[in-house]
């Protein structure tokens, strides 16, 4: 009896123990800094977060390979297993949103006093924002630049230290620079507009136009995208498709860019391609330029989001974890260690990274830079019904206007079977 | 012994050899069956992975008839691509067969470099062909401007795209060969003997005696080939992506890319479940036909 009695109070004074020395509130982190320098700032930042909230949240933080992670992901969702914090694509936030698996933070970053305007930049914050809330911040971004070769310049007799200052210029100087072999494709050419990062879009908004009418729907086929499709298919025709197709054939991306291997004199590339230059053409010198344009400067972007979970057990503490993510000094670290174009202003805009003129034009050009608008009852218009049109146009299947028309009513289909199917 | 021993006998018998199939009767119904059965229901629902399948009936199907041409010629596409690639295979391989009977002792040999491309990894091998197509520094158009030819766009041109895919898919012709110089080898000599003694030439032989006489062995290739080229995803994933002017979009890739890039999952439930209805009835018609002319 005595036995059992004082076994009661030790099993009794060990219950209470472990709820007064309470476990810390564990975080779940995903995102796809699997190795290298990413991965272990990602590691650095979290470390720091956990120390600082030592006993009381406990981030975990898993890094799994890109060309994983959306299917992981995916099943994590669908199985009500996802984490309470994860890095997802910016371009299709809505998609996530209306479904209502995503945290809306307007309310948190109200009441943490945060500017949203003043710490991120607006076009990656806009594509994080659906009806009236924000539902992603972002936390990766890039752009698009013109990257030259200066050698190649100096060899057709242009200023190496001049890149060119319109789209008009940047012909005259493709145009001296472009070299085609006896067999009659193209050796050398001075920039390609359907290699690399250039895409019908980007020229589109160059001429000031847009995809989206007045209340925010696509119009595939309004007056300025056709005439871009117009001015596009004539640039193209004076080089020939075919030989452009036959060049983007030769040199894929990779080992074999053209640009990479001296066939190309200017490129429209991502920010980060200079790394690729600087590890497979060290000799080469090249320069990097805002993207020409016919009428308004304009460039690309796609980026990663933090998102947190609306059925999180814990969203005051995934919260918290997400916005200490994209604080200006977490920001500041990604971005000085990978070199890779960040969400927050204030970390981009630091003076160290800001002394960096590859840099300095990187931020530039995110403020004029869009991203492609996101259509929840289409999500892949650009990539079928718009790129089907120029596709067409470009093989001789039909011209600008119609095919234009044909996409349009490919939308509209697309539109239709979206309300049928939801 | 008696009958009620005999019996009982006979019964555990037959309950081990069900425990033994157990293990891959469960694998087949949790890992095939059940997957089907579950195609076939979401089919008619309309299921974004993120909240749980809504039942929308036969939406899907009206949509699929009604407003998605792609899915049309996805199907072109695949048609083309399953018979052009099985009819040149079939009879690419009983030749090779033939010639390779007669090749003696190097028999051996040529059966094994014939195999050998069939035992290759599948993606790798695929980023050497597309090196082989490469318009300006590939091997093929190469070859071809040998004869003065100046060799098409290959992969990147919408007509010659599907061809392109066609040849590579004669590169796994092995095991074909292999099949058929099995088969070779049960026809009795007695009739080719008798055939030479009549006067027939190697021509003659080959279409009278040897293609007849190897008629379930044809269909057996030809039958497995057509649903086997009717699955064709990865080439088209890797080397094209659907292109040029969606002349390389099969049907398995349309159902990729609508489960997982456009994450409609009733939808793409539902081409299956038409793929599945299409395949079904041709393979019995081919079954028909293949009792219909073995019957001798």
């Amino acid at each position: 009896m005595k036995l059992a009695k004082s076994f009661m109070v030790v099993l009794s004074l060990l219950i209470l123990s472990t709820m007064i020395f309470a476990e810390p509130v564990v975080i779940r982190f995903w995102h796809i800094y699997d190795a290298g320098v990413a991965q272990q700032t990602v590691n650095q930042v979290v470390e720091k977060f956990n120390k600082t909230h030592e006993g009381e949240i406990k981030v975990e933080s898993l890094g799994i390979s890109f060309w994983d992670y959306w299917d992981k992901i995916r099943v994590s969702i669908a199985a009500h297993q996802e984490p309470d914090v994860f890095l997802h694509d910016l371009g299709n936030v809505p998609m996530r949103a209306s479904t209502g698996v995503l945290l809306n933070l307007s309310p948190y970053l109200k009441k943490a006093g945060i500017d949203v305007n003043e710490t991120f930049f607006e076009a990656p914050l806009n594509m994080g924002k659906w009806e009236d809330g924000i539902y992603a911040l972002p936390f990766e971004t890039d752009v698009r630049l013109l990257f030259y070769n200066k050698d190649l310049f100096a060899q057709a007799g242009l200023d190496p230290e001049r890149p060119p200052q319109s789209w008009d210029e940047l012909w005259q100087f493709a145009d001296k620079i472009t070299k085609k072999s006896s067999q009659g494709y193209y050796d050398i050419l001075g920039f390609n507009p359907l290699y690399g990062q250039s895409y019908f879009w980007m020229y589109v908004w160059g001429n000031n136009g847009s995809f989206l009418d007045e209340n925010g729907n696509l119009k595939l086929n309004n007056p300025t995208v056709v005439k871009s499709l117009e001015e596009w298919e004539q640039m193209i025709g004076r080089l020939g498709f075919e030989n452009l197709t036959e060049f983007n054939a030769t040199y894929p991306t990779g080992l074999n860019d053209a640009f990479v291997n001296w066939k190309l004199g200017m490129v429209i590339q991502n920010n980060t391609f200079f790394s690729q230059i600087e590890n497979y053409a060290p000799d080469m010198n090249y320069g990097v330029t805002q993207i020409p344009y016919p009428k308004r400067p304009a460039s690309w972007s796609n980026g990663f989001s933090i998102e947190v979970s609306s059925r999180s057990t814990h969203t005051e503490e995934a919260v918290e974890f997400a916005l200490y993510l994209v604080s200006e000094y977490p920001q500041f670290l990604f971005a000085k260690n990978v070199s890779s174009l960040v969400g927050n202003r204030m970390a981009a805009n630091s003076p160290e990274l800001i002394s960096n003129p590859l840099w300095k034009l990187a931020v530039e050009t995110l403020e004029i830079s869009q991203f492609r608008p996101f259509v929840l009852e289409y999500p892949l218009w650009y990539d079928d019904a718009l790129q089907k049109a120029v596709d067409n146009v470009l093989y001789g299947r039909s011209t600008p206007k119609k095919a234009l028309d044909d996409a349009q009513k490919i939308v509209d289909a697309e539109i239709q079977k979206y309300k049928l199917t939801h | 012994m008696s009958n009620t021993y005999k019996k009982s006998y006979i019964k555990k018998k037959r309950l081990k050899g069900y425990f033994f199939v157990a293990p891959w009767l469960i694998g087949l119904t949790l890992f095939v069956i059940g997957p089907i059965i579950a195609s076939f229901i979401l089919s008619f629902t309309s299921y974004d992975m993120i909240n749980p399948p809504r039942w929308i009936g036969l939406t899907n199907y009206k949509i699929l008839f009604t407003l998605d041409p792609t899915f049309w010629k996805a199907l072109g596409n695949t048609f083309y691509y399953m018979f052009g690639s099985v009819f040149l295979k079939v009879l690419l391989g009983l030749v090779f067969a033939v010639l390779l009977n007669n090749a003696g002792k190097f028999m051996g040999i040529f059966r094994t470099i014939f195999f050998l491309p069939v035992v290759l990894p599948a993606v790798p091998v695929m980023f050497l062909w597309m090196m082989l197509f490469n318009p300006r520094s590939g091997l093929i158009n190469q070859f071809l401007s040998f004869f003065g030819i100046n060799g098409p766009l290959w992969l990147n041109s919408p007509v010659w795209s599907k061809p392109a895919l066609i040849i590579m898919s004669l590169w796994g012709i092995g095991g074909i060969i292999v099949i058929f110089l099995a088969g070779l080898q049960g026809i009795p000599t007695e009739l080719y003997e008798a055939a030479e003694l009549d006067g027939a030439n190697k021509f003659k032989i080959f279409w009278k005696i040897t293609v007849p006489m190897l008629r379930p062995i044809i269909f057996f290739n030809f039958m497995t080939g057509l649903i086997g080229a009717s699955q064709i995803f990865t080439e088209a994933y890797i080397m094209t992506g659907g292109g040029p002017l969606e002349s390389t979009k099969f049907v398995n890739l349309l159902i990729y890319q609508l489960a997982f890039k456009d994450v409609r999952m009733g939808y793409a439930s539902t081409i299956a479940v038409i793929m599945f209805l299409i395949l079904i009835p041709m393979t019995l018609f081919l079954f028909k036909i293949y009792k219909n002319q073995t019957e001798l």
